[in-house]
């Protein structure tokens, strides 16, 4: 004799009629198509949301770097070194009335000024611009500072220091010339 | 396109954006769930109600379904949440329908030999009379053959709750059917 689970296990089957299981196929594929077309759509719609955030992200990151640029160039002193021959033409009484200021390295040093050094000047107020570029070996002879506080080097080693008057543009842009200092 | 040979994994995989993927994943559960809800109900029409808002959810609820997901647990735990709200809303079966009429609706659509006839028509009248719990669990065991843990995931349970309810179902099965 079979026992309860036996008898669970050979329950028949219910077979559902073609009628139904069609016609809830059919409407469930109908279903399905429609849902589909709406999530295309969703998703089309959100489509120019997207861009517009994108783009009014890329205004926000264009507009705030130049805030930020004109904030840097405010706060650098409007000085003007148009040419290096200028440079020269300035450093000179500077030159003369800080050498009581030079320490003994320096006054070393300036004597090589006295030498034909040729290379390029590099002006800029930032320091680690300089650095950067001396570290590197890129530059010889350049002339850094804060404000009208500019060094030159010559060899890595500081061969006019001293306040300049007069006025620098693009302070602190880089500007490298060619220069034969006497 | 058939998917008529893919595995259930990529079935379903497809079917959210394939409709005839879709399709066919109906197509193989369409008989398994229709049996649930006709073993529950006694009733075609009822049945018929139950299937088609089961696949009507599976639709809606298919891009939910996580990867990995056992699909035919997922699917009775819809079927089940459905019956929960179908036995809410109706206090209509258990009032109304009385056990001569269950007879009535099984010879009509089960195809069995004349010996099993009778057999069957005493172990449905006595499943019908169980807690609609103890009657679901052993719909899942052994007519639709979900394992404890599948059965678990379905109706909310434990697996070893499972194990409990299915022993205390046979027990009263046991008692209530004649020898």
């Amino acid at each position: 004799m079979e026992n309860i689970e036996e008898k669970l296990q050979k329950l028949p089957k219910v077979k559902p009629t073609d009628d139904f299981v069609n016609h809830l196929q059919e409407t469930l594929v109908e279903k399905h198509i429609l849902l589909s077309k709406k999530e295309k759509s969703k998703s089309f719609g959100v489509l120019p949301i997207y861009a517009l955030g994108g783009f009014l992200a890329l205004i926000i990151i264009i507009y705030s770097s130049v805030i930020y640029r004109n904030y840097n160039l405010s706060t650098v002193n409007k000085n003007t070194v148009s040419t290096v021959s200028d440079l020269n033409r300035e450093f000179q009484p500077q030159q003369g009335e800080n050498t009581s200021n030079l320490d003994t390295s320096t006054k070393s040093a300036s004597s090589s000024v006295n030498q034909n050094v040729s290379g390029f000047l590099v002006v800029s107020n930032l320091n680690s611009e300089l650095y950067e570029l001396r570290n590197k070996g890129e530059i010889t002879n350049y002339i850094s500072g804060d404000s009208n506080f500019l060094k030159l080097f010559v060899n890595k080693e500081v061969v006019v220091k001293g306040y300049l008057e007069g006025s620098f543009d693009n302070i602190n842009i880089i500007k490298t010339a060619e220069i034969e200092l006497k | 396109m058939t998917f008529s040979g893919e595995t259930e994994e990529k079935l379903i995989k497809e079917a959210k954006t394939n409709a005839n993927a879709f399709a066919e994943l109906y197509r193989r559960y369409v008989e398994k769930i229709y049996n649930f809800f006709y073993y529950h109900t006694f009733n075609i029409s009822d049945t018929e109600d139950l299937t088609s808002v089961v696949f009507e959810r599976v639709l809606t609820h298919l891009d939910d379904l996580k990867p990995g997901t056992n699909f035919s647990a997922w699917i009775f735990r819809i079927a089940h949440n459905c019956l929960v709200d179908f036995y809410r809303h109706s206090n209509k079966y258990k009032n109304q329908q009385n056990l001569e009429d269950i007879e009535v609706a099984t010879e009509a659509n089960i195809e069995h030999n004349l010996e099993k006839k009778e057999q069957t028509g005493i172990l449905v009248k006595y499943l019908y009379i169980l807690p609609d719990l103890y009657k679901e669990v052993l719909i899942l065991k052994y007519h639709e053959e979900l394992s404890n843990k599948e059965i678990g995931k379905s109706i909310g349970k434990s697996e070893g709750a499972v194990k409990q309810i299915l022993r205390r179902a046979l027990k009263e099965l046991r008692e209530k059917m004649p020898e």
